[in-house]
């Protein structure tokens, strides 16, 4: 189901994100079909030629990461060794602890020399996403608004008001939300990119896009790539220095993130509760797995945005809630 | 016109639009309105086509969208006292009704039924207030324009008032 559903999500989300462009130029009197079919034909070119720049530069570094990380994992052994015989003296258990860290170690390393192979299945069945994303995106480009004037026609014309209070509030409210996450990861990952580069950590390009990617998890996301960075540093380095390095470029990043970006650029979309979005980051992971995790906030806000409105209607309908009046005693009628 | 041209125009422009454009250009409120601005005004419009004798809105509910009469005839009715449904007014292709849930989500004062089948235009009142948002220069002539329409009303019901007054107190 999870395979099913994937691509229709994330041509859901392109669809999003693109329909702006696309509604722009029919408001000035263009068919919505030659529009996405010329915006496809320039996207497409535009994306081979970025491809043909970043995806060698990323498919050298996976085989690099593959060939390096024994000899990563080997140093990383040896520096938490020397930290423990360090404080050996503080740690009453440090014989008991270094070989059962070292079997751990293995076993590992032995988990990731394995599952690298999965990442690069990953990475094919990435490409037919890529392939089979954009499809189903142009279908929902040019027939999406006849698929709403079909719900409108065959709502009871009395609903159609109700169908649309739902539906503006819900687009209004998605979209700006999809639109400001993409441009908040998209700075988040540069941002994480530019700060690996310069404190000197290799694959700073992988963990700069994986940082941008996993913003669109809430929180979660850039803790785990903060962890795998910092543990990559440490096997690179040699020391804990490195770590703090790390450290200091995600915690400058989210700082940067919490204080500068979020007022700014998602200040219009919804304000979701962080107990509400944990809970909604927690169920969808329970149900739907990964892509439980991306959609969880965005299905949340919708559940809000819907729920209020519901409510309205009904606290008006059955009289709990009276509809304002007009101050008429203060209209003067000339 | 070149061949070319005049195939881009049948590939790319969209004939429609240019029939949608020109109605909605007979409507009064959107009258001062020039060929772009009304382009936009059309990109915020929904629209629908009622059957014969279908509901519109009812009497009471909560009203949020004016309607623009593209085609078709609409019947707008009151209940009386006693509950008897009044018959208003039939408004024809042109004209516009429900414009007071634009400046208030107020229940609406009449029900609006098809007389035929009737092809109509919805002006929603959030997107109405979003476009204003982007748009001000057009928010303002169709304000002005709704109030000069609203002023109007109020006027006219004023000297009805007045006149029926008047007739009262005549022995």
């Amino acid at each position: 189901m999870r395979e099913i559903l994937t691509p229709f999500v994330l041509a859901l989300l392109v669809t999003y994100l693109i329909n702006p462009l696309i509604s722009f130029f029919e408001n000035k009197g263009y068919r919505r079909r030659a529009l996405v079919a010329f915006l496809y034909l320039i996207a497409g070119s535009g994306l081979t030629l970025a491809a043909s720049q970043v995806i060698p530069k990323i498919s050298h570094e996976i085989p690099e990461l593959q060939a390096s990380l024994p000899q990563r994992l080997q140093s990383l052994k040896m520096v938490t060794f020397k930290t423990i015989e360090k404080n050996a003296k503080r740690l009453p258990n440090s014989k008991k602890i270094i070989p059962m860290l070292d079997t751990k170690i293995q076993e590992a390393a032995g988990w990731l020399l394995a599952s690298l192979p999965d990442v690069a299945s990953g990475i094919a069945s990435f490409f037919s996403l890529l392939i089979l994303v954009p499809f189903v995106a142009f279908f929902f480009l040019t027939d999406g608004p006849l698929i709403f004037e079909w719900l409108l026609r065959v709502c009871p014309g009395r609903h159609v008001e109700k169908i649309l209070h739902v539906y503006c509030a819900i687009n209004e409210t998605l979209g700006s939300y999809l639109r400001a996450l993409i441009i908040e990861c998209s700075l988040i990952g540069a941002l994480t990119a530019a700060g690996l580069w310069w404190i000197d950590l290799d694959y700073w390009l992988v963990l700069g896009l994986l940082t941008g990617l996993s913003g669109f998890i809430p929180y979660v996301g850039p803790v785990l790539v903060g962890m795998a960075a910092a543990g990559l540093a440490l096997a690179q380095h040699g020391d804990l220095s490195a770590v703090l390095g790390v450290l200091a470029v995600f915690t400058g990043v989210q700082f940067i993130d919490n204080w500068i970006l979020q007022p700014v650029i998602m200040s219009r979309s919804v304000n979701l509760h962080p107990a509400v979005l944990l809970f909604a980051l927690m169920a969808g992971g329970k149900f739907f797995g990964f892509l439980g995790l991306i959609l969880a906030a965005p299905v949340a806000c919708i559940v809000k945005v819907t729920a209020q409105i519901l409510l309205e209607y009904y606290m008006t309908e059955t009289g709990l809630k009276k509809p304002p009046k007009l101050p008429l005693q203060q209209t003067l009628i000339i | 016109m070149t061949i070319w041209n005049r195939l881009v125009r049948r590939i790319a422009v969209d004939p429609e639009f240019e029939r949608r454009k020109k109605s909605l250009s007979q409507i009064p409120i959107l009258q001062g309105l020039n060929a772009t601005q009304l382009a936009r005004v059309l990109s915020m419009l929904y629209h629908r086509t009622y059957q014969e004798g279908e509901a519109i809105f009812n009497e009471g509910e909560i009203g949020r969208a004016l309607f623009i009469i593209e085609t078709g005839k609409v019947a707008l009715t009151k209940k009386d006292v006693q509950g008897r449904s009044q018959h208003l007014a039939t408004l024809e292709s042109g004209d516009f009704f429900g414009e007071m849930a634009l400046l208030e989500e107020m229940p609406r004062s009449a029900a609006a039924v098809a007389r035929e089948q009737s092809s109509l235009f919805l002006m929603y009142k959030s997107s109405l207030d979003a476009f204003v948002l982007v748009h001000p220069d057009i928010g303002a002539l169709i304000s002005s324009a709704l109030a000069k329409l609203m002023s109007g009303r109020v006027r006219m019901l004023s000297e009805k008032l007045s006149s029926t007054e008047q007739n009262g107190k005549t022995p």
